[in-house]
């Protein structure tokens, strides 16, 4: 039989799993997927399992004509492939639809999916390419990188809308590998690149590495040579030092939103053990983030403030974990010993699902430590450029209102910084209840380029002015492209202490935005 | 915050601005201006050296 129907269960779903890898069920339950998928399934609500046999998948094929055909032991060629449904159908339910005869439940499968996983045909390293739907969005979370993957089973067109996920294989890929492969799936969409195999991955990261090492079997790669990796498909590694929170938070939310995936390092830490251990380097592809009621919290020292402060996790395809795992600000910090002086200090950390010494989970810490952006190389303004003109620009204008000189203006601006594609910007003008009907042709048909950074300014009655900036220009050139008038007041208020020379005098960063208020 | 609330005449505006523009060419408003510009280039000096990857970390291997 090429296929096999189960009521789901996690018991069942190990059982599949041992079946493909020819391992003890015993072994799958090791696997910190298990209990990561348990739950998952279970806030999916999965009712039925549908087990293909003999799946042919692409990038295990690479990797298994690349390694695994060449090694002694006889490892299959073919995989598994497990759908989940959230309907309960039976075996002879299912035969019913390859005969046509049960139309109405296979239109009910096609809106009940929730994706599939496929199994590798190794020992250990079981969970192949896995693409499963997102938990509920419910206006709080936001899976920005996801796009359509289209699974044939038996000629039904199944759809789900994700981001591919995969386990390292130990050999051919490590976390770093991995964390690039689901990267690139998203950005392979997004500046249309050929989407690399994880063996193909990890040879080019490692093309240029110093000779003593070897390649593979693949023991882990340095953010350096994933930046290598990142080049080779076309597009230019952007690295930013992110072991402050404030930095992290900011820069990975300018550009999720526009759709651009990216990679955390991190340093795990075990905080079960008395001494805190180091467990070591580790990369993840940041997919998503949450963003609670909770306030923005201000940039120390300065009170700016940024909505991406109010990010309260991130999800991440860990490929130790599982897809979409969950990362929380949660404001522990993790003592541990400075390398300069050796005095302990606490570092800021973000909770993680990896199980301790003690086998209990929650008690390994991520220590945050870059964030490696992949981008189209006409992207060429960084995010902190942004950053640091609007803050430069925010500081006088809270000046003049905390001088009394806005009355309008009851409380301080926060600002939504993020990199934009034109066309998604257009399509908000387009369906935006903010921007008056009468303003919105002229910003439809401007020209304007491809890629272009949003700075939006809110209070709590909402947005008062909207920033377009030029992102495909050179870092000296005038970057600001227009202003988006939500408020006529601070408009006309901006116009007019835009001709106060004394005013915008030392306004360096900000100096575009003011001469383009004077010359309206 | 939309274009439907109450909107400020021009002559409130001409009037605020009058007074910001008098503020700044005071001791005290050119002071606070120079303070706002000072701390703006000191914090944006920090963020610069925070966000810096350095050495070890472009060097350390990510292989969990």
């Amino acid at each position: 039989m090429p296929y096999a129907i189960h009521s789901y269960s996690i018991e069942g779903l190990v059982e599949l799993l041992s079946q493909v890898a020819k391992a003890p069920p015993s072994q799958v339950n090791l696997k910190q997927h298990k209990n990561y998928f348990e739950n998952y399934f279970e806030k999916l609500g999965a009712k039925t399992i549908v087990a293909e046999f003999d799946y042919i998948d692409h990038d295990y094929l690479e990797d298994y004509s690349s390694y695994y055909v060449k090694c002694f032991y006889d490892y299959r060629r073919k995989c598994g492939r497990f759908h989940f449904f959230q309907e309960s159908f039976t075996n002879e339910d299912f035969s019913k639809i390859l005969s046509s005869e049960n139309d109405s439940l296979l239109e009910k499968l096609k809106t009940t999916y929730l994706g599939f996983i496929v199994a590798k045909p190794l020992p250990k390293t079981i969970i192949g390419r896995t693409c499963l739907t997102t938990y509920p969005c419910e206006d709080v979370r936001f899976f920005p990188i996801t796009r359509d993957y289209n699974a044939n089973l038996f000629g039904i067109e199944l759809n789900v809308k994700t981001l591919a996920y995969q386990e390292q294989d130990q050999v051919a890929a490590a976390c770093a590998t991995s964390s690039l492969w689901s990267v690139f799936h998203g950005t392979g969409m997004l500046f249309h690149h050929a989407i690399p195999s994880p063996i193909e991955i990890t040879q080019t990261a490692t093309e240029k590495s110093p000779a003593e090492k070897r390649n593979l079997p693949n023991k882990g790669l340095t953010l350096e040579q994933m930046g290598h990796a990142i080049r080779d498909v076309g597009l230019d590694p952007f690295l930013v030092r992110a072991t402050d929170e404030y930095i992290l938070k900011s820069t990975a939310y300018g550009y999720l939103r526009a759709r651009v995936p990216l990679v955390l390092a991190i340093q795990l830490v075990d905080t079960s053990t008395v001494d805190h251990s180091l467990i070591g380097g580790h990369a993840v592809a940041v997919t998503g983030f949450r963003v609670g009621p909770s306030e923005p919290k201000p940039m120390d020292g300065t009170g700016f403030l940024l909505r991406s402060t109010r990010i309260e996790k991130i999800y991440v395809h860990d490929d130790q974990i599982g897809p979409f795992a969950r990362m929380e600000f949660d404001g522990i910090t993790v003592n541990l010993e400075n390398s300069s002086n050796g005095h302990k200090h606490p570092y800021p950390s973000l909770s993680s699902s990896w199980r301790g010494e003690n086998a209990e989970c929650g008690k390994v810490r991520a220590l945050p430590q870059a964030v490696l952006v992949p981008l189209y190389h006409k992207i060429r303004i960084p995010f902190e450029i942004i950053h640091d003109l609007i803050f430069d620009f925010d500081s006088l204008i809270e000046t003049l209102r905390t001088e009394g000189f806005i009355p309008f203006l009851p409380e301080r601006i926060e600002w939504d910084i993020f990199l934009s594609q034109l066309n998604d910007f257009k399509g908000e003008v387009l369906t935006s209840f903010s921007i008056p009907k009468e303003k919105k042709e002229s910003l439809l048909t401007a020209k304007m380029p491809k890629f272009i950074w949003r700075a939006i300014g809110s209070t709590q009655e909402g947005p008062v002015v909207e920033f377009l900036f030029d992102a495909t220009d050179i870092e000296q050139g005038n970057l600001f492209i227009k202003s988006v008038e939500y408020n006529d007041d601070f408009h006309n208020f901006l116009k007019a202490i835009s001709k106060i020379p004394d005013l915008v005098k030392y306004s360096s960063r900000s100096r575009a935005i003011f001469d383009w208020f004077s010359s309206q | 915050m939309t274009g439907e609330v109450k909107r400020m005449s021009v002559g409130d505006l001409q009037k605020i601005a009058k007074n910001a523009e008098q503020w700044a060419q005071s001791d005290s408003g050119q002071k606070t201006i120079e303070n706002t510009r000072k701390h703006v280039e000191e914090t944006t000096a920090h963020l610069s050296k925070e966000r810096i990857v350095d050495n070890q970390i472009l060097r350390m291997p990510l292989n969990l």
